[in-house]
């Protein structure tokens, strides 16, 4: 693949958007919470798209577009199955919650809740979470350049760090915010022309239908069975570990996400953050993952297209790249280009600003130096920008001994989301729910998580205990963690909760269910009401299932 | 700030330079495209950045 000059100035135009965004918004930082929370300011529209371009990182759009070239239009299930209807759950009946407390962060909200103890927990883990998910991110940029463009590892990962830390340093979650809506635009405006092209080619829908194997345009016929589909999962795996635990467990209660829909004017956009974010979302899998199946038709065309390989398989991670060269000419291939750099720099970004907030609140704020004055946090806040990104892009060179990427993500989320989810859902909606049970619960289900994947055996990984079961495929192996993670911290929640003494109803104002006030929804248009909004996603979710049934 | 202004300018921009770049080498193909997808992509996002511009103006 060969850039030309018309490519680096579309590369160079946008970086010096983001920058010359972030330098704008350094004047509205003036104190700790403009930095690290946006001081609640941000219009709907921005947030909901903040919402879903923080997920948007550029492993997800590299190892989307892989996963539709492995498995098939199966890969929709991590939108249509798990995204969606959590989102929807998440705006509809968890937002309130996170709006009444007043919590600053998701850890903040488990202090007010339950105790310090189970703030602390989920601060550290979540905080050592993010450095890994960014610098794994940092890494597929980098060796994704390095391999189509030959660019230098380490210059291409500097330069894209360097960048990000540039704009949030300066303007601190609002450049953030503000800069993922400009990416979100890119990566749209990028991609779709490739997925318009690419499956044109290949014959529309209909034409990749004759030349792939069935299974890989059916996306729910072939779940009964996990042998009879390429990821080896079984219905039960995919309803409960994905769609119910990781992807609960994911948008609702992972801050890097959560943040974006605290960054609202007020509880009622705030819950609607969510909802109308889940509009592009649902849309996205045309975008990023149908490319993916259209490779793999392409390569049965004799159109001088194959699949990538890497020794005797197939390296589906450089797919996307493979099909930009095919059908980007110079010009566009830039706006492709820079729409993955778009994509990298939202995730990193998304991941620096939710460690920033986490490790100068729930961390630095409640266990290093509890009482200075506000422009020491601050500062405290800057520095942790800085030190994040150098943490990031010394675990980017950390995983280059690691090689799937999604899977990898995937059980790191095993570990520390799926026990969570069962922790606020307890803590928002069973005022019964105690501190000690929530920490032991919490405790246990993280061991559980692990203790799965040291039992079980899938594609030579885990099993380092001893092997009780073996799974078709890693994936199935991580949705099974994540369930055994998600009912064992429930139960022992639910069982010390029942044995331990419970907090006072008084003090659980504005926490849980029942004994907080949910805003009365008589006066507003029925597009503004959360619950009305939620319906109307989980069907065109629904009509898009069937579609691609 | 009202973020449909810099973006409004970014994608006209964008939509301006890619356009042109299909306007200057109208023969520009990669291997597998047949039309020139430069010109078309380019005016759309030309388009995109010209509602963002008309709706931060409407709105001030």
């Amino acid at each position: 693949m060969t850039l030309f000059a018309v490519d680096y100035i579309i590369l160079v135009l946008y970086f010096v958007f983001v920058l010359g965004i972030g330098w704008y918004l350094k004047r509205t930082v003036k104190t700790s919470e403009d930095f690290l929370t946006s001081g609640r300011s941000v219009p709907l529209w921005i947030t909901s798209l903040a919402f879903v371009a923080a997920n948007l990182g550029a492993q997800e759009l590299i190892g989307m577009c892989a996963s539709g070239a492995k498995y098939g239009i199966m890969t929709s299930h991590f939108y249509w199955v798990g995204a969606i209807p959590a989102m929807v759950f998440m705006g509809v009946f968890m937002m309130p919650f996170y709006f009444g407390s007043r919590a600053r962060s998701v850890p903040e909200y488990l202090k007010l809740r339950f105790d310090e103890k189970t703030r602390g927990f989920n601060a550290f883990s979540f905080a050592v979470m993010t450095i890994f998910s960014s610098g794994i991110s940092m890494y597929a940029l980098g060796l994704l350049l390095q391999l189509v463009l030959g660019w230098s590892f380490t210059a291409s990962v500097l330069l894209s760090a360097g960048i990000v830390l540039v704009y949030t340093f300066l303007g601190g979650l609002t450049s953030a915010i503000y800069n993922e809506v400009l990416q979100f635009f890119l990566i749209v405006l990028g991609f779709a022309p490739l997925a318009y092209l690419s499956v044109n080619r290949a014959g529309g829908w209909e034409g990749m239908k004759a030349r792939l194997p069935e299974v890989m345009t059916s996306s729910w016929r072939y779940m009964g069975d996990a042998s009879q589909n390429p990821m080896g999962v079984d219905l039960f795996a995919m309803v409960a570990g994905l769609g119910f635990v990781l992807s609960f467990g994911y948008w609702c209660t992972n801050f890097l996400v959560v943040q974006r829909a605290l960054a609202a004017r007020n509880m009622a956009e705030g819950r609607l953050t969510p909802l109308v974010g889940a509009f592009p979302k649902m849309l996205l899998p045309l975008v990023v993952i149908m490319p993916g199946l259209a490779a793999v038709a392409l390569s049965q065309m004799g159109l001088g297209y194959d699949l990538p390989r890497k020794g005797d398989g197939y390296d589906y991670d450089q797919v996307l790249m493979t099909l930009m060269a095919k059908f980007y000419p110079s010009g566009l291939l830039g706006v492709g280009l820079t729409g993955l750099m778009a994509s990298f720099m939202s995730g990193m970004a998304g991941n620096v600003t939710a460690f920033n907030t986490v490790w100068t609140y729930d961390i630095y704020q409640s266990y290093i130096k509890k009482k200075a004055p506000d422009s020491h946090y601050l500062v405290v806040g800057r520095i942790t920008t800085v030190v994040g990104v150098l943490l990031s892009i010394a675990c980017a060179y950390l995983a280059t001994l690691y090689n799937n990427i999604m899977d990898l993500l995937q059980l790191v989320f095993g570990f520390v989301n799926a026990p969570l989810f069962a922790t606020f859902l307890l803590g928002m909606f069973w005022k019964r729910a105690t501190a000690n049970g929530a920490f032991f619960g919490l405790l246990s289900g993280t061991l559980a998580a692990a203790a799965t994947h040291g039992l079980t055996v899938a594609e030579g990984k885990g099993g380092w205990l001893t092997t009780v079961a073996t799974f078709p495929s890693s994936m199935a192996q991580n949705f099974w963690i994540a369930i055994w993670a998600f009912a064992v911290c429930f139960t022992v929640t639910v069982l010390l909760s029942w044995v331990t003494r419970p907090r006072p109803v008084e003090e659980l104002k504005g926490l849980v269910w029942g004994v907080t006030e949910i805003p009365r929804e008589e006066n507003i248009p029925w597009y503004e009401k959360p619950a009305l909004l939620g319906v109307i996603v989980l069907v065109a979710c629904l009509v898009l299932n069937i579609i691609f049934w | 700030m009202d973020l449909r202004k810099p973006s409004g300018i970014f994608f006209t921009l964008l939509g301006v330079i890619v356009a042109a770049a299909g306007l200057l080498n109208p023969s520009a193909r990669a291997p597998l495209t047949d039309i020139n997808i430069n010109l078309y992509a380019g005016v759309g996002m030309l388009i995109f950045g010209g509602l963002l511009l008309w709706l931060a103006h409407r709105a001030s």
